[in-house]
């Protein structure tokens, strides 16, 4: 790393190069931190009931929500009136630390400043106080703890040979080959995929190696290395489309497709191409990246039986309520508690097991049990009206979505723990707000109608916003992408998913084995002895 | 009317227990996530960042004063009045 991203405050620089000034300022930093994050989670949890210790403004005495931190005395204080910066002035003292988020102060540089050291020591301070507030439904098991990646010899010196990639790598923009820019667009959201990008530049499907005929997989990783090539000129994706085409009827031809049926067709492909896919839990690519399961719970209104069903989904559909301008009722949020509300079932649609009659009234309610590392959402724009199939409207009702999105409220766990506190808010679900968090990171527009319409998409790399339009690529920002009409939007979980820290059952099963092994041995031996003495 | 010093007494006095109990957290919460599906917290964000890109030099307390201003001012009323009503009603159980 350079010298200019480590540190851009020289005070920090010079404080932090003498060990005793390091390790008072590195300890102050990580309390105020620590505290915040633990204050944070008790005030989650109404059960407890605890009283939050608060602090009050050295200079004003008022009790701080968000105190700032002085890292060399035990001074707190608020932010709005200045009163903190004041007392660093008057003090002489050079930082103060924002509690919350871990910003730091500098009373030279009048300024907020960056520093790698203590950028990470924030990171692993939030990560410990989270792993030790997170209990598994299991159990009760505390999470596994975060274990850094250590590269070992072989990895450093693969590091070493490795070629960096440069960093406007990723935006090439892709020829239309007649009508494919239903293509494009999908394609544009699975290179800003990073799971997908991290598996095929990991080199895990490599085409050069690969067997299978018309593999989709093999295109995938030929559309990597092609967009990560230092040629920037736009590619013309004409083998993948071939290969679409051989694998999916309903595709071929240079007729205008719908982008999201190009999408779950592909997601198919590339999980049948992939190495070791199989028909129930498949690890492959296509599944650990998307896959969720839905919990779908149908209630008997005469006798309160719930029945209980798992779907594995891949994404999910929602649909649009009402026209015209953007309203409450449309935004991604409202069509998501549309999507998980309980819904009156026609009284054909159920008959209860338990009382055993057809039953009158029943009710259906969906939630999603667990969520997937990236969600993909449709809005269903296109209406098919009767049995035509030329007759279809599109609805060009704006959507609001968010660039950041907490699926907490529509988790079985979320909507269960809700109907326990009867209207209440429950903070106290499990984990970390966290783990339900998810970033918006590329979507699908759709422009003019049905059968004469063009797509084009929005992308993000790192934190800048790039509009792609076939071959041409452009930096725009993030407010023009959350203004456009999104057809389908895709957000990738912020933190990956962890397991609770325990021993695996078959390690378990093979320790108690051992066990027995050992005891059947001593049997033996002492029957063996029995013997022995009495010969 | 209760003069000025008693006022503030009675200010200090709520903030500590809005906050030793956890209600400002839960009011806080409340708030972010309406404000998050009204657009507002990406909106000030995009703004926010924009006029960070365009600033000669980046300094904070300019960037701030501007995000604040265009932050009170994009706030919707809808938003206000159920966030002030939330307030109001812990505070006519406080002085039940």
């Amino acid at each position: 790393m350079s010298a200019e991203l480590e540190s851009m405050c020289s005070h920090i620089a010079d404080v932090l190069a003498d060990e005793d000034s390091k390790k008072t300022i590195l300890d102050k930093f990580a309390r105020a931190v620590t505290w915040y994050a633990n204050k944070y989670q008790v005030a989650r949890s109404p059960h407890k009931r605890r009283k939050i210790a608060s602090p009050t403004c050295g200079t004003c005495d008022l009790p701080l929500f968000r105190p700032y931190v002085c890292l060399h005395c035990d001074y707190t204080g608020c932010w709005t009136e200045s009163h903190v910066v004041d007392h660093l002035r008057e003090e002489s003292h050079l930082f103060c630390a924002d509690a919350k988020t871990g910003c730091v102060y500098c009373s030279e540089c009048e300024n907020f400043i960056y520093d790698a050291t203590l950028s990470g020591l924030h990171e692993s301070t939030i990560l410990s106080a989270e792993e030790k507030h997170s209990r598994f439904q299991v159990l009760n098991k505390r999470r596994e703890p975060f274990q850094r990646w250590v590269p070992s010899e072989k990895d450093i010196a693969a590091l070493e040979g490795a070629q960096s990639v440069p960093c406007q790598a990723g935006m090439r923009g892709l020829l239309n080959l007649g009508q494919t820019c239903f293509l494009s667009v999908v394609l544009q959201s699975f290179i800003h995929n990073p799971f997908m990008r991290n598996y095929f530049l990991g080199d895990k499907h490599n085409w050069k190696q690969c067997k299978t005929e018309h593999c989709t997989c093999c295109e995938m990783d030929k559309l990597f290395t092609e967009i990560y090539s230092d040629d920037n000129a736009p590619y013309g994706p004409h083998t993948f489309l071939a290969t679409t085409w051989r694998a999916s009827a309903e595709l071929a031809g240079y007729a205008q497709q719908d982008a999201h049926e190009f999408f779950i067709s592909a997601l198919n492909q590339i999980h049948s191409t992939s190495r070791g896919s199989t028909e129930v839990s498949c690890n492959c690519i296509i599944h650990s990246t998307f896959a969720g399961q839905l919990q779908s719970d149908v209630k008997c209104e005469r006798c309160g039986n719930v029945t209980t069903t798992n779907d594995p989904m891949l994404d999910i559909s929602l649909e649009l309520k009402g026209r015209g301008e953007v309203s409450d009722e449309n935004s991604l949020a409202a069509c998501l508690r549309r999507y998980t509300q309980s819904e009156k079932l026609g009284s054909k649609e159920y008959s209860c097991v338990k009382c055993g009659k057809a039953s009158h009234e029943a009710s259906k309610r969906l939630s999603i049990r667990k969520l997937p590392l990236v969600l993909s959402f449709q809005f269903k724009r296109f209406e098919h009206k009767a049995l035509e199939k030329s007759a279809t409207r599109k609805i060009e009702t704006k959507i609001r979505f968010p660039a950041t999105l907490n699926m907490a409220p529509y988790t079985t766990l979320y909507m269960s723990e809700a109907e326990k506190e009867k209207g209440g808010l429950p903070l106290s679900f499990a984990g970390p707000d966290s783990i339900y968090e998810y970033d918006l990171f590329a979507v699908i527009n759709h422009e003019g109608q049905m059968n004469n319409g063009h797509y084009t998409n929005f992308a993000r790399c790192g934190n800048e916003w790039y509009r792609f339009d076939d071959d041409k690529v452009t930096h725009t920002t993030l407010g023009a992408c959350l203004k456009s009409t999104a057809y389908m939007c895709f957000y990738v979980k912020r933190h990956l998913d962890y397991k609770p820290n325990m021993t695996p059952s078959y390690v378990r099963a093979r320790e108690k084995e051992m066990e027995k092994e050992k005891r059947e041995v001593a049997k033996l031996k002492e029957l063996d002895d029995a013997i022995l003495a009495t010969v | 009317m209760a003069p000025a010093a008693d006022l503030d007494a009675l200010y200090a006095q709520l903030r500590r227990r809005m906050i030793e109990t956890g209600e400002l957290d839960r009011i806080m919460f409340v708030l972010s996530s309406r404000l998050n599906e009204a657009g507002w917290i990406d909106e000030l964000k995009d703004h926010s960042k924009e006029n960070a890109r365009n600033m000669e030099s980046l300094v904070f307390q300019p960037l701030f004063d501007d995000t604040l201003a265009h932050a009170h001012k994009s706030i919707t009323s809808q938003t206000e009045k159920e966030i002030k009503s939330v307030i109001r009603q812990y505070l006519e159980l406080q002085f039940e």
